[in-house]
């Protein structure tokens, strides 16, 4: 019944020309103008530092919670137009672009909406769930011509731009070994806690394409990141960032097949059910990581040291390079030259818009396919056996319960 | 006998049959005597540990099943998955018995929202309904433990096995979960489930159905989809197009548009074409879908519609793209995508039907041909390039020399930034900007400041208006002060011209008149940025800044205590030590006087003492790293005293760096991990300031890097609650705020 991808996953990039890097960049080449209006979708704690960044070009804020939504619409001040229904503000013919920092389970479908609205997305990373969701973005991205960015600072910092060159310049020599590593995650949520939603708060809204659970605090605003549904747990939070930056310092291998196997230790408390601790392996067969000599990245919660909360470490025959995220930075182990500025992902995006580089390119399938492959992980540990999945054909090697449980098939009016 | 204790003799005795059928079939069934007894006992303990309803109990016997359910879709399965699935179907059975036994006379909507764990809805009062009440929270409990059996029963039935979940689709608790369910399973059987249910389910699951048809991609439902779109029902028509055209049938292939049709359905049909055709090109069906997006751009469809068209043609490699793309060059959102798909067309003969229009066209026809056959590298756009740069229209003139990396004429800039075409428009405005800039930066600060003022002054949006002032303010001009006192009182440039205005100011002499302007402004100006610079400002003079950073809100004055090292259990004793609960949960009593830490805390052998800190600058953060040094994996404790004279509702905007926990008044109001850094607030947190003294006790950790916090303190609408106001120091707590002569009736007692 689901369509098996039988075109080649390059059919959405494949627009010729149109997508060249630079065509758009040329002088007197000009896309929307200075001036970019957003709409801001999810103003919760991370919507409202975006929404900090772009104040200015704000004209609307859109949230299911009341209280979100009187917080993001004063921070813009008056004349902001406010919108409980996503679907209203990409109605607006006045705003260029969302930005949409909802937790990662409304991604997918609000980026897809905003493509076939005619707005460009700036989504918040993790940019997906699984590889339906990654696909659907990439093909409405490329269909609709918009550009579409991933939020993630690390792949973009100078640190992770430092590491592209050290490998293509092959100066760490082969590959042995990638690995990257995030923070533990918390036990918790107490289901005494389940009671009805707070009047401010469209707790069905909230839930949308997610399976129906009932409201709890410890569900909902920060807490979902916890659950294996929605957040994935730091292996996606964090990982999907780190996965996009070995991946691409890799070569980004989106051909062949990856075998995923995890292992971990599950919650002993409270209903978030990501496992506490988590030790995972990708590994690529065929496609570019084993011409790159390295075909696996490995993945650990906690991290090895403390001295960072996530991280990445390259090690080669002939130098072994660490990068760390210390706050909002990220830096290269034993590099004090000052020259790793942070990216700025807004920044880059609103230029990109500015210049018209639209449709889907690499960055963006990286960031959607390393978000999906961080779901895999999660899956891999919950069966408790590895997982196979082809990234040509989208295939799960005959393993149903693996396919069933990557797929996300939405509710109620809620489906891609 | 009474009616409540005849309801609950019957619902003892439902509940003794539900166990004695669940312990039949354990025991009798054929199944059960052939399968592992883990199985049996696993489904039949998650039954009844549903029930009970115990946390930790759901959770294990949960677990278990899980386990089981992955064990069996194992290739290597010893079990076989359909004695587990026939398991999981018999207790979905018995649960769907059982809540239909639930006697609630409730809507769905409310058992949707009824609390889970038994506590009780606030329509039913435990005093009017306390039996309906408690049935309304178990009938809950009962439909999500269904939900969730639906979600497992998913991951194990065999995808010819679909057509059992059918019963199911007309349950209004279990509708919604099934239809998933099916989608999950896939397959053709699971696809006639979801067709046959088009003529059986209820009015708001059909729509659901209509939706996963298309998203799963069931080919075989277009002629239902197609009847239902021709039907009546609005909705479900509309949902039926969408449907359809993800499966690749466009609107016009299932009915003609009515012109009466509302202009937001007019759309979404225009846009369920496009996708349609779209589809077809992607399934490689490249002539139905040209046909199709060249029939679509003649529609009236929207302009991001027509951009998506155009793409898709030239997706396709049609031969037709050039001629439809030239009929939209003079269109406003259009133009962009146009002129790209042209410089993209390969079909030859595109550059000669260029070359040939160009002397007969108008200026922005000729502009765009000459960004097309520069882009294209055509070997005749040189010499057309030079010969424009002598045209006779401006718009062609700037085209020709900023495609050949020149400066345009500046006196083309002006008119066509004030009177050009809509995409001409932008760019002379930047251009001109951006002369006015290097004006600036080579010293020819009339020229700049009069183009900055032109700008500043012209019709134009706000953010150009804004760039000028910008410009303005790096030139600190003291000319252009009564122009930019004129546009501070303009709320959409305000904030640009009162920074402007500080920077003026700021390179003024350093006399009682600056200092008082800079005074002034920090204090009644409600725009951060500028408010910041003129603290700044008045710091690099040596004023005492304090007293206005805390008159925007930022507690200023902090204690702080440590470090520790970041060990759970040990900081958790220190909480307790000093006086705060931190679980969310616990019940706080409302006290009459906040509760001061102790002035020495002893950890783990040794003596802390608490140290005085200010917190400085704007935003005004306590640096923990400058008091105790370099750490790693270390906590820290700060504590603060905000006098109120009345209760109110406010915010605190939090900076910090790494994760940080937040007590106000011994609650604990906000935890989070992670960091934000100490750059700018970009937390909020909802408190609630006591008449009197209000204790802020924060715990901050250190992972790596900066190590610090800063606080301030808004009202709900974001103006600064004053603490400068609160502030009057005698009361012998050095730097810890305390009152003015009015509030002291308020905390006569309270003497810390």
């Amino acid at each position: 019944m689901h369509k098996q991808n039988t075109l080649t996953r390059r059919t959405f990039l494949a627009a010729p020309l149109l997508l060249a890097p630079g065509v758009f960049a040329q002088p007197g080449r000009r896309g929307a103008g200075d001036r970019v209006v957003t709409g801001h979708i999810g103003v919760g704690a991370r919507g409202r530092a975006l929404l900090e960044r772009v104040r200015h070009g704000a004209a609307a804020v859109c949230d299911v919670d009341e209280d979100h939504l009187a917080e993001g619409a004063a921070l813009v001040g008056a004349g902001v137009r406010v919108y409980r229904d996503y679907r209203e503000l990409l109605e607006q013919p006045d705003i260029d672009a969302v930005i949409i920092a909802t937790p990662d389970h409304w991604h997918a479908l609000q980026a897809v909406h905003a493509c076939e609205a005619g707005k460009d997305v700036y989504i918040e990373t993790p940019a997906c769930r699984v590889f339906e969701e990654a696909e659907a973005i990439l093909r409405a991205a490329a269909w609709y011509g918009r550009v579409a960015h991933v939020g993630a600072s690390g792949p973009r910092s100078a640190a992770a731009a430092f590491l592209r060159k050290r490998m293509r310049d092959g100066a760490l020599g082969p590959l042995r070994r990638v690995s990257c590593w995030g923070a533990a995650n918390p036990e918790g949520g107490d289901p005494a806690g389940n009671r009805r939603a707070p009047a401010t708060l469209d707790w069905d809204r909230w839930i949308g394409p997610s399976r129906w659970m009932p409201y709890n605090p410890d569900r909902s605003h920060g807490n979902w990141r916890w659950l294996f549904d929605i957040g994935g747990g730091n292996a996606r939070q964090q990982g999907a960032e780190l996965l996009q930056t070995a991946l691409e310092a890799l070569g980004a291998p989106h051909t062949g097949k990856v075998t995923v196997s995890a292992q971990g230790a599950a919650p002993s408390a409270g209903f978030w059910d990501c496992p506490t601790t988590l030790e995972a392996t990708w590994s690529f067969s065929g496609g570019a990581a084993e011409q790159a000599g390295a075909s696996t990245i490995h993945w650990r919660q906690p991290g090895p040291d403390d001295a960072s909360t996530a991280g990445l470490l390259s090690e080669g025959e002939i130098e072994t390079l660490r990068l760390d995220r210390c706050g909002d930075q990220w830096r290269v182990e034993g590099q004090d030259d000052g020259a790793h500025e942070d990216a700025d992902p807004v920044g880059r995006w609103l230029d990109a818009v500015r210049a018209g580089r639209r449709g889907a390119d690499a960055e963006l399938e990286t960031a959607c396919r390393a978000a999906a492959l961080a779901t895999l992980a999660n899956v891999a540990w919950r069966l408790g056996r590895p997982v196979t999945y082809d990234l040509d054909t989208g295939g799960y090697g005959g393993d149903t319960q693996a396919e069933r449980l990557m797929r996300a098939p939405g509710r109620g009016p809620y489906r891609l | 006998m009474s009616r409540r204790l005849k309801r609950c003799v019957l619902k003892g005795a439902r509940q003794t049959c539900f166990l004695a059928v669940l312990l039949a079939l354990v025991v009798l069934s054929p199944a059960a005597q052939e399968a592992a007894p883990s199985l049996d006992d696993c489904v039949a303990e998650f039954g009844r540990a549903l029930l009970d309803a115990e946390p930790a109990r759901v959770r294990d016997a949960r677990r278990e099943m899980e386990a089981l359910v992955f064990a069996a879709g194992a290739r290597d399965a010893a079990s076989d998955p359909g004695t587990l699935c026939d398991a999981l179907m018999r207790l979905l059975e018995s649960l769907t018995d059982e809540a239909r036994a639930v006697d609630v006379p409730l809507e769905d909507e409310a058992l949707r929202s009824a609390p889970y764990g038994g506590k009780m809805p606030p329509l039913l009062s435990i005093f009017a309904f306390p039996e309906a009440a408690r049935q309304a929270a178990a009938r809950a409990r009962i439909d999500q433990a269904r939900r969730d059996l639906m979600f497992w029963i998913s991951l194990v039935i065999d995808e010819g096995r679909a057509a059992a979940l059918a019963p199911h689709l007309n349950d209004s608790a279990l509708g919604e979960e099934t239809i998933s369910a099916l989608a999950r399973v896939g397959g053709e059987s699971a696809g006639r489930v979801l067709i046959e249910a088009l003529k059986t389910a209820p009015a708001p699951l059909r729509l659901s159905v209509i939706r996963t048809l298309g998203t799963c991609g069931i080919r075989d439902a277009v002629p239902a989809l197609t009847t239902i779109a021709r039907g009546e029902d609005g909705e479900a028509r509309w949902c039926a197009v969408d449907a359809l055209s993800v499966l690749g049938v466009p609107g016009t292939a299932v009915f003609p548009l009515d012109p009466r049709t509302p202009p937001s359905l007019a759309a979404r049909y225009a846009a369920s074409c496009l996708r349609a055709a779209l589809v077809l090109g992607d399934r490689g069906e490249r002539r139905d879908a040209e046909r199709l997006i060249e029939r679509f751009v003649d529609l009236n469809a929207r302009r991001h519609q027509i951009c998506a068209a155009l793409l898709g043609l030239s997706r396709l490699g049609s031969t037709a793209v050039t001629r439809h793309a030239l009929g939209f060059i003079g269109t406003p959102g259009v133009r962009a995508t146009a002129i790209d798909v042209i410089v993209a067309d390969c079909a030859p003969g595109v550059e000669d039907t260029l070359i040939k229009a160009y002397p007969v066209t108008d200026p922005s026809m000729q502009a765009a041909i000459l960004e097309v056959l520069t882009r294209r590298q055509s070997p005749r756009a040189p010499g057309l390039l030079q010969q424009a740069l002598n045209a006779s229209h401006a718009e062609v003139r700037v085209a020709a020399a900023r495609l050949q990396g020149l400066d345009p004429v500046e006196a083309d800039l002006w008119p066509l930034a004030e009177r050009g075409a809509p995409w001409i428009r932008h760019d002379a405005l930047r251009l001109f900007l951006e002369l006015a800039w290097r004006r600036a930066a080579a010293g020819q600060k009339d020229v700049a400041r009069e183009q900055f003022i032109a700008v500043l002054q012209g019709r134009f949006p706000p953010e150009a208006r804004r760039e000028a002032l910008n410009g303005l303010e790096r030139l600190a001009d003291a000319a252009t002060r009564p122009v930019l006192e004129r546009w501070a009182r303009d709320p959409d440039v305000a904030e640009a011209a009162t920074c402007a205005l500080v920077a003026i100011i700021s390179v003024a002499p350093d006399d009682e008149e600056a200092r008082g302007e800079l005074l002034e402004l920090a204090r009644t100006t409600p725009h951060e940025a500028a408010a910041s610079a003129a603290v700044t400002a008045l710091a690099a003079r040596g004023a005492d800044v304090a007293p206005l950073v805390r008159q925007q809100g930022y507690i200023t004055d902090w204690r702080v205590l440590g470090p520790f090292p970041n060990d759970a259990a040990a900081l958790a004793a220190l909480d307790a030590a000093l006086g705060h609960a931190p679980p969310r949960t616990a019940a706080v009593p409302r006290v009459a006087r906040p509760a001061d830490p102790p002035a020495t805390v002893s950890h783990e052998g040794a003596e802390f003492v608490w140290r005085d800190v200010h917190a400085a600058g704007l935003p005004a953060v306590v640096d923990i790293e400058a008091v105790f040094g370099p750490y790693t994996q270390a906590a820290a404790y700060g504590f603060a005293k905000v006098a109120q004279a009345q209760r109110c509702s406010a915010v605190i905007h939090l900076v910090r760096d790494d994760p940080i926990t937040i007590w106000v008044n011994g609650k604990q109001v906000y935890e989070s991990g992670g960091s934000r850094g100490l750059d700018a607030p970009q937390e909020r947190v909802h408190i609630t300031l006591e008449t009197g003294w209000n204790c802020f006790l924060v715990r901050v950790l250190q992972d790596a890097g900066p190590w610090g916090y800063g606080i301030r303190l808004t009202d709900r609408q974001g103006a600064p609650i004053d603490l400068e106001a609160q502030a009057m120091p005698d009361d012998g707590m050095a730097g810890i705020g305390v009152t003015r002569d009015a509030l002291r009736p308020v905390l006569s007692g309270d003497a810390p």
